[in-house]
This record gives structure tokens, C-alpha cells and sequence, in this order.
């Protein structure tokens, strides 16, 4: 058995949640500025969200770094030829994910307010572009998916103290 | 218990961990996009088969025998299977969680099974009282 500092898989649900965090983050921080405007060009808020994706050939190094052992070396015919399992790396680190935070560059709404200092020559204000009932949907898909998570990372505790009553 | 079976316990428990970490790396992918599940199965079936034995220089020794090493029995494979489950990708976060649930306590069985054995060779040593 092989026991490290990433035994049954902390690190991964523990990434998934600082993801959920900060996908949650940026809901607030598009809820709160919902209505803002720019002071320096005058331009609405613009949405922010989080894309995560993938790092390219992530399951490769799983598969490549399960592979490579070292056989022991026997000088005798009696000896017992085993093999010694070289990798020391996780194959489930955290780098498997990449993040990013993309602003929404879709136009909001055009109202006409003419009175509004931050009308336009033909007295429309552009609005933010951020849909109130989006960021609703976007906060219970990002809290239930913390919860998922947590429960995996709950597991993969009970785990670890499962081994140390052997 | 005879050794070869502990020694088959510890695969299954090396399973167990594994199959946590991919469950785990599927729950906290399932709104990654481009995402394909992992799934953790054995390759063949777990055998009592003995491999090695001891060697034996004189004729009061023990004909000991090692089991062989069950370490390479599983593997991870990709699914590759198109369905839209969780809307970006095939990871159904449901059926992770009640694997997850499952895989928990295998682990639990196997754990208490080991220590159990152990607990059995220290109790024979010591002698119960």
C-alpha cells in the first residue's frame, strides 16, 4: 500500500471546492455591481465569469505514470523478483484544471433615461450586462456542486481514518 | 486466514483508494467542460495462485510461500461515452455519489477485515486474557 500525502484523493475535491469558492465570488461580485458604472470611461459593468477546463493530455500522464516500475534486480535464481513502484508523483494533481476568468463582453440592455447623467446623446443609458436571474441559477449550480464535493472530500477523510484502525 | 488473502485484501484496498480519487477528480470535474468520467476496474480476477516460494536450505524449515504482487490488477479507463449527462459532460454527479457511498464502505470492510487479522496475531502472541 502506498500512502502520501495525497492518499485518497484530498487534493482533487479540494480544488473542486476553491473552484465552487471562487465561481461564488464572482456571482457576488456580479449581483453587488449589477447596477454600476464605470467611473473612468463611463462604461457599465461588465460580467465576469470562471471557465475551467481541462489541461491537455491529463489522463496520458495517469495511465504513463502507473506503468513505470522498476523491477528488482535478482543476482540469484532464488531470489523473489518483485517490483518496485518508482512513481512518486500524483497522477491526480491539482494542475489537471485550469481556470480563467472571462469578462462577457455581450451588451446589456439600452433604456432610454434622458435625464441621466450617464445618458448618451440621444438619451440612452447602457445597462450592465448582468442577468439577475442567471447569477441566481449560476449560485445554487455552484453551491450544490460545493456540497458534491465536500461529501467526496468527507469520504475520502473517512477513508484515510479507516487506515490508520488497521 | 492464510496470507495470500491479506495480501488480496490490500489490493482490494489500493482499489478502493483508487476508485476514491477518481470519483473525487469526476465530482469535482462534472462542470468542466471537454471532461470525460474515469472508472477504475479490475483487469483480471484476483487469484490465491502462489508464485514464489522460500527457498529451503535445510529439512526443519518452513516451505513458506509469498503470493504474488496483485498491484498492477486494475486500471483506470476513460469513458468515452458522448451522452450530456451533467450538462457539460458525462459525469452523472448522482450515480458518483452513490459509488462514492459504495466505495466508502468496501473500504471500511477492508480495513476492518486487516485489522481484524491483525488484532488475531497479536492476541495469539500475547495469549488472551
Amino acid at each position: 500500500m502506498k500512502i502520501g500525502s495525497n492518499f485518497p484523493g484530498f487534493d482533487i475535491s479540494a480544488k473542486g471546492l476553491s473552484i465552487q469558492r471562487k465561481k461564488m465570488n464572482l456571482i457576488s461580485e456580479n449581483i453587488a455591481n449589477a447596477n454600476t458604472i464605470s467611473a473612468e470611461d463611463n462604461q457599465p459593468y461588465k460580467r465576469k465569469s470562471l471557465e475551467v477546463k481541462q489541461s491537455q493530455g491529463a489522463f496520458a500522464n495517469v495511465t504513463a505514470e502507473q506503468v513505470r516500475t522498476i523491477p528488482m534486480f535478482t543476482s540469484n535464481g532464488n531470489h523473489i523478483g518483485g517490483t518496485n513502484t518508482s512513481s512518486l508523483s500524483n497522477p491526480v494533481s491539482g494542475s489537471t484544471q485550469m481556470e480563467k476568468e472571462i469578462i462577457d463582453e455581450t451588451p446589456g440592455d439600452k433604456v432610454y433615461m434622458p435625464e441621466s447623467p450617464n445618458a448618451d446623446k440621444e438619451g440612452y443609458v447602457q445597462l450592465s450586462n448582468v442577468n439577475i436571474i442567471t447569477e441566481m441559477t449560476d449560485m445554487i449550480v455552484a453551491t450544490r456542486s460545493y456540497e458534491a464535493n465536500l461529501t467526496a472530500f468527507n469520504s475520502s477523510k473517512q477513508m484515510a481514518k479507516d487506515t490508520l484502525e488497521i | 486466514m492464510p496470507v495470500s488473502v491479506i495480501k488480496q485484501l490490500e489490493t482490494f484496498a489500493d482499489f478502493c483508494v483508487e476508485k476514491n480519487k477518481a470519483i473525487s477528480k469526476n465530482i469535482a470535474n462534472a462542470g468542466t467542460a471537454d471532461y470525460r468520467r474515469e472508472d477504475v476496474v479490475f483487469k483480471n480476477v484476483l487469484s490465491e495462485s502462489m508464485t514464489a516460494t522460500l527457498r529451503e536450505t535445510e529439512s526443519k524449515h518452513f516451505g513458506a510461500q509469498v503470493s504474488e504482487d496483485h498491484s498492477h490488477n486494475f486500471e483506470r479507463v476513460l469513458d468515452t461515452s458522448n451522452e450530456n449527462i451533467s450538462g457539460a459532460n458525462n459525469v452523472d454527479v448522482d450515480a458518483e455519489m452513490a459509488e462514492l457511498a459504495e466505495n466508502t464502505l468496501r473500504f471500511k470492510f477492508v480495513s476492518k477485515k486487516l485489522g481484524d487479522y491483525y488484532k488475531n496475531i497479536q492476541d495469539v502472541i500475547r495469549g488472551s486474557r
